[in-house]
């Protein structure tokens, strides 16, 4: 697993966590409108609740978003790797629960959402 | 001190002590009487509540005069090594947040909105608690809540003797 950088943005577009090699504050207000439309996209197609967003880049980079409520506040997470993690989803799971541990304390698990 | 106002200090001391970049949490009256807070550095809290609750007003009534016929959701300061966030916490109370740089501004403010639902919760078992101990009194013991209600019984009592 090769992770450029991840980024953690609230649903006002403001960072609220990097590592890596991120872009940054600039950066982080498109995490919302695209997995916003990512979901209608999927809800018009009749295609369920979509997991994450994958935007695929040049030099074998992927850009991977995903959307998850923490207390009934969205969270955006944007992750850069160069080859595609194995383990997608349980790798978002564990940077959720980062967040969450973060944000909610020790009774964080009570909050979370999917 | 009131068991609702040493609930929010360690509300507070929990928050300050999870988050490693932010200096201060600091609860205080709207009118700039500090009632709880909790700091991994040394503040001045009596100057600090004064001050965010002037300039949560501040930011109040700029708000008013924008247009909103509402008072202001928070107020965001930001210096090169420091960001302070200040929030509404209920109607008569006020949040301040510091932290360092390295706290990212949307995490603060998540930590803001938070750390404001569980004070107003606090504040509300507290007055709900008040509010039983004040029923579960015998009428005698009971403080009239206004002066017409203290002056009405007076009146009361006179016309029965």
């Amino acid at each position: 697993m090769d992770l450029i950088f991840i980024m953690v943005v609230n649903e006002e577009g403001l960072l609220m966590a990097e590592v890596g090699a991120s872009p940054g504050e600039d950066f982080a207000p498109y995490s919302s409108s695209i997995m916003e439309n990512a979901s209608k996209m999927a809800a018009i197609g009749q295609m369920g609740v979509p997991v994450c967003s994958a935007l695929v880049l040049e030099r074998g980079r992927m850009l991977i978003m995903h959307e998850t409520k923490l207390d009934g506040e969205s969270v955006y997470l944007s992750i850069l790797c160069r080859k595609v993690p194995a383990g997608v989803q349980s790798l978002i799971r564990k940077i959720v629960d980062c967040v969450a541990r973060a944000l909610l304390g020790h009774g964080y698990k009570e909050h979370l959402i999917g | 001190m009131d068991k609702y106002k040493k609930a929010c200090r360690d509300e507070l001391e929990q928050l300050v002590a999870r988050e490693a970049n932010l200096n201060a949490a600091l609860l205080c009256s709207v009118d700039g009487l500090p009632v709880a807070y909790a700091a991994s550095v040394d503040i001045e809290a009596d100057a600090i509540a004064a001050m965010c609750s002037s300039m949560l007003s501040l930011g109040d009534a700029l708000a008013i005069q924008g247009g909103d016929d509402e008072e202001c959701i928070q107020v965001v300061t930001q210096s090169r090594g420091h960001t302070v966030a200040l929030i509404h916490a209920g109607t008569d109370m006020l949040l301040a947040l510091m932290g360092s740089s390295e706290l990212k501004l949307g995490m603060l403010l998540g930590h803001a909105r938070k750390e404001v639902e569980i004070i107003i919760d606090l504040m509300s078992k507290s007055e709900q608690e008040k509010q039983q101990i004040e029923e579960s009194k015998p009428a005698t013991q009971k403080q009239p809540a206004l002066l017409e209600e203290l002056v009405k019984r007076v009146m009361q009592e006179a016309q029965n003797r």
